[in-house]
């Protein structure tokens, strides 16, 4: 096996694999090669960092499990819409989107030292716990704060939010968003088709098919994810304590 | 004041009738006597005194009274919200003969039933359910609601009787409105403003098997308990009270539901032991055994202890009843329930196990605590930052979801269809979505997009083409391009012109109505490119 030199077709070429979510080295010779190189190479890394950073990518980690690249913003042509995942959403749905993804997020890696530690293996879950992992929350949160019927929906916090979607729609027959349980197999579907989760155990009966985590999740959520999402909160709280009213630019504009 | 008053009328109360106008004049005499006695009428009795000495403040809590009695608007707030429980209710009754139509063969599917009572009923049913389980299943409630239709009006089919259920079912469960809480303004006298409230009659969510039940909520109890002139705080006695009922109601039923209840019992310890594991396993740290996990031990212990001991009773009781009984449907009510006993034995069995492992697993769960970690600075998922992210208002979610959405994925290519997977995608069949009605929303203001090119400039280059033409010479669109060029206009204005000098080739849209335009070759220039138009003064020939 002849050892790949440092090219710029290369380092383009490295790039171009860590851009197909499902392939891994283990089944691709050239793709193991050119990390190898990678991990040798000082000029060929920063090679490929460049050509990443020219197609508005970010590499947030590699191993011997591939080259994990990001897209560099959300303007960027390679980042994913709401869209992709379901067009025509309705702004207390796509809110329910966030909340969902966070929630399955939290059920697989509870803790930052669960995303710390390779050697922690998240349990599999279904559908329901991760359903349940949010509603439940939501509750105790609806329980601990005041009664806010008499609030419209776009003013409330995100937890009366949940608790005011219904758990189920009876009888659909796919993920509806205007469920927390559609919300929730929305989030999956998207999830498995992107890599990030893993069908663990099929099932003829949706409600008993369980997933897992996948590498490509813990690493997203440890460079990326948790750190936006952090930022996120802690500017809405800083805002709330300052007293400024909080609102869609100002808490976006930090982000 | 009362008593003052009785001692007005006279002692012997004049017969109907027979006053004579002496008697009159006497009562009327005392009457206005004992009137002139009273404190209020400053009388001159010690008794007045007192009262006199009252009498400012008397006055004065009597004006109170008199501006308390006209403070502005009674607050109802709580009465409406409880009116508004019912308006589903009256709805469905007051358009219930409309429900139906000729076509499917179900016109006046609601005439001769009783909605009100249907959905009493249905309510009274689920919380029966909830006594036992977390509810009835959806078939298990359209099965009662078509029985008591099929009751209430014979003449009902089953397949009738099953779409009055399904009618009643999605009345409670607001499916005209997507499954979402019902949602009412009432007026509100303490702020004068409109307010709304949003509630659910029921709920459909899984039980700890994940089996989906529907149950009353708060507001669904409300509506039953509040026909019963009962406070919801006394539910809970309701509940036990209905609890009676079903024991009343047939003895093996009620031991089997109860052996079914201690079943049940058993499995939801099983479930609470692996999910604290479960949980240690998770988040090492965050259970911890003496509050956690030694007193519901202890508690299972026990359990099974008690059951043991009961279940073996039932087990001995009940084969003994099975030797003796002769009707089949006794029979097979104890062949039932031994059944379920022997069930819940096995449950049981599992039940110590899980018992006995539990410090073990849990031991090996916490050895993850001591492991070396380096520092993230990043809050805990589950424990911080979910609960933080569900406090953000809604609006902020909404905004923010692109942005987070995006960060949780990798990137993809973006879309690039080609036939084949266009083809592919329009021939697929996707199963029917059950989409939400959605509300008119408001008629926004149409804005008409910006024209391309300002009045003036359309006016400027306008009357330099007329300018042109006014000298008589034919031109063609390159060479007027060209001049326009040699003379300083601008792109756009050469751009303009290009478009007025097409738009004019047919001599019904030409703003040059004595020039026509004929076509000759083609040209091009870094501006426009294309058909060569000539225009010439009407009446010459080209």
């Amino acid at each position: 096996m002849t050892a790949s030199p440092s090219t710029t077709r290369n380092a383009a070429r490295l790039v171009y694999k860590a851009l197909h979510t499902n392939l891994s080295p283990a089944n691709d010779a050239q793709y193991r090669e050119l990390l190898d190189l990678y991990r040798a190479d000082p000029k060929f890394a920063s090679e490929v960092q460049d050509i990443a950073g020219g197609l508005e990518l970010t590499i947030l980690d590699f191993s011997e499990r591939g080259l994990i690249v990001v897209p560099a913003s959300r303007e960027s042509r390679f980042a994913v819409r709401i869209a992709d995942i379901r067009t025509n959403l309705k702004p207390d749905q796509k809110a329910g989107l966030v909340l969902a993804h966070v929630a399955i997020a939290s059920v697989f890696f509870p803790t930052t030292d669960g995303l710390e530690d390779d050697n922690y293996i998240p349990p599999p879950a279904s559908v329901a716990q991760f359903r349940d992992a949010l509603h439940a929350l939501a509750r105790r949160l609806k329980e601990a704060g005041d009664s806010l019927q008499d609030v419209p929906l776009e003013l409330v916090p995100g937890w009366e939010l949940i608790c005011a979607t219904p758990s189920t729609v009876p009888s659909s027959q796919r993920a509806t968003p205007t469920s927390v349980t559609g919300l929730i197999g929305l989030a999956l579907a998207h999830m498995v088709s992107s890599g990030l989760a893993r069908l663990d155990r099929e099932s003829v009966d949706d409600s008993l098919a369980t997933y897992t985590a996948t590498h490509r999740l813990r690493v997203q959520l440890r460079e990326l994810t948790l750190r936006r999402l952090f930022e996120l909160a802690q500017s809405a709280r800083s805002m709330t304590a300052s007293g400024i009213p909080i609102t869609s630019s100002a808490a976006g504009a930090v982000i | 004041m009362s008593e003052n008053l009785e001692s007005l009328l006279p002692d012997t109360p004049p017969e109907t009738g027979s006053v004579s106008l002496s008697d009159s004049k006497q009562i009327e005499e005392s009457l206005i006597a004992r009137l002139d006695a009273l404190p209020f009428s400053g009388g001159g009795e010690q008794a007045s005194c007192d009262d006199l000495a009252t009498e400012a403040p008397v006055e004065r809590s009597v004006e109170g009274s008199l501006d308390g009695l006209n403070p502005g608007l009674l607050d109802l707030a709580r009465q409406q919200r409880n009116l508004l429980l019912l308006r589903p209710l009256f709805q469905l009754e007051l358009n219930k003969l409309r429900i139906g139509a000729e076509s499917n063969g179900d016109q006046g599917l609601f005439s001769g039933l009783d909605t009100h009572y249907l959905v009493l009923s249905v309510l009274d049913f689920m919380m029966e359910g909830t006594t036992l389980n977390m509810g009835c299943t959806q078939s298990e409630v359209l099965g009662h609601l078509s029985g008591v239709a099929q009751e209430m009006k014979p003449a009902l089919t089953v397949a009738l009787a099953t779409r009055v259920a399904e009618v009643v079912l999605d009345t409670l469960d607001n499916k005209t409105n997507g499954y979402r809480e019902f949602n009412f303004d009432f007026f509100d006298a303490a702020s004068k403003t409109n307010k709304s409230v949003r509630f659910r009659l029921v709920t459909y969510e899984p039980d700890l098997e994940d089996v989906y039940r529907y149950r009353p909520t708060s507001e669904g109890y409300l509506v039953y308990l509040g026909m019963l002139d009962l406070s919801p705080e006394d539910s809970q006695e309701l509940m036990e009270k209905m609890l009676d009922l079903l024991v009343q109601r047939g003895r093996f039923e009620a031991a089997l539901e109860i052996a079914r209840r201690a079943r049940k019992l058993s499995i939801e310890y099983r479930q609470l032991i692996r999910d604290r594991l479960l949980q240690t396993y998770r988040a090492p740290g965050s259970v911890n055994w003496s509050r956690d996990m030694d007193g519901k031990l202890s508690t299972a212990r026990t359990h099974v202890r008690g059951r043991q001991n009961e279940d073996q009773r039932m087990e001995e009781a009940v084969r003994e009843a099975l030797l003796q009984a002769d009707e089949p449907k006794t029979r097979q009510d104890l062949a039932q329930l031994l059944k379920t006993l022997q069930s819940a034995g096995v449950v049981r069995s599992h039940l110590v196990n899980d018992i006995a492992v539990a410090p073990e697993k849990f031991l090996e769960a916490q050895r993850a605590v001591f492991r070396a970690r380096r520092p993230s600075g990043l809050p805990d998922l589950e424990t911080k930052l979910l609960p933080q992210i569900l406090e953000l208002p809604a609006q902020v979610l909404t905004d923010s979801a692109a942005d987070c959405v995006s960060a949780f994925y990798p990137p993809v290519w973006p879309k690039l269809y080609d036939l084949n997977t266009t083809f592919a995608l329009l021939l697929e069949r996707r199963p029917e979505d059950v989409e939400p009605e959605d509300d008119d929303g408001e008629i926004a203001p149409y804005v008409p997009p910006a024209d391309q090119f300002p009045r003036e400039l359309i006016a400027a280059v306008e009357d330099w083409l007329k300018k042109r033409f006014r000298t008589g010479a034919s031109y063609r669109v390159d060479e007027l391009l060209a001049l326009a060029e040699e003379e300083g206009l601008d792109s756009p204005m050469r751009r303009c012109m290009v478009l007025m000098l097409f738009r004019s080739f047919a001599q019904s849209e030409s703003i040059f109505p004595n020039m026509r335009s004929d076509a000759s070759g083609r040209f091009s220039l870094d501006i426009a490119e294309g058909t060569n138009l000539v225009f010439s003064p009407l009446g010459e020939q080209t």
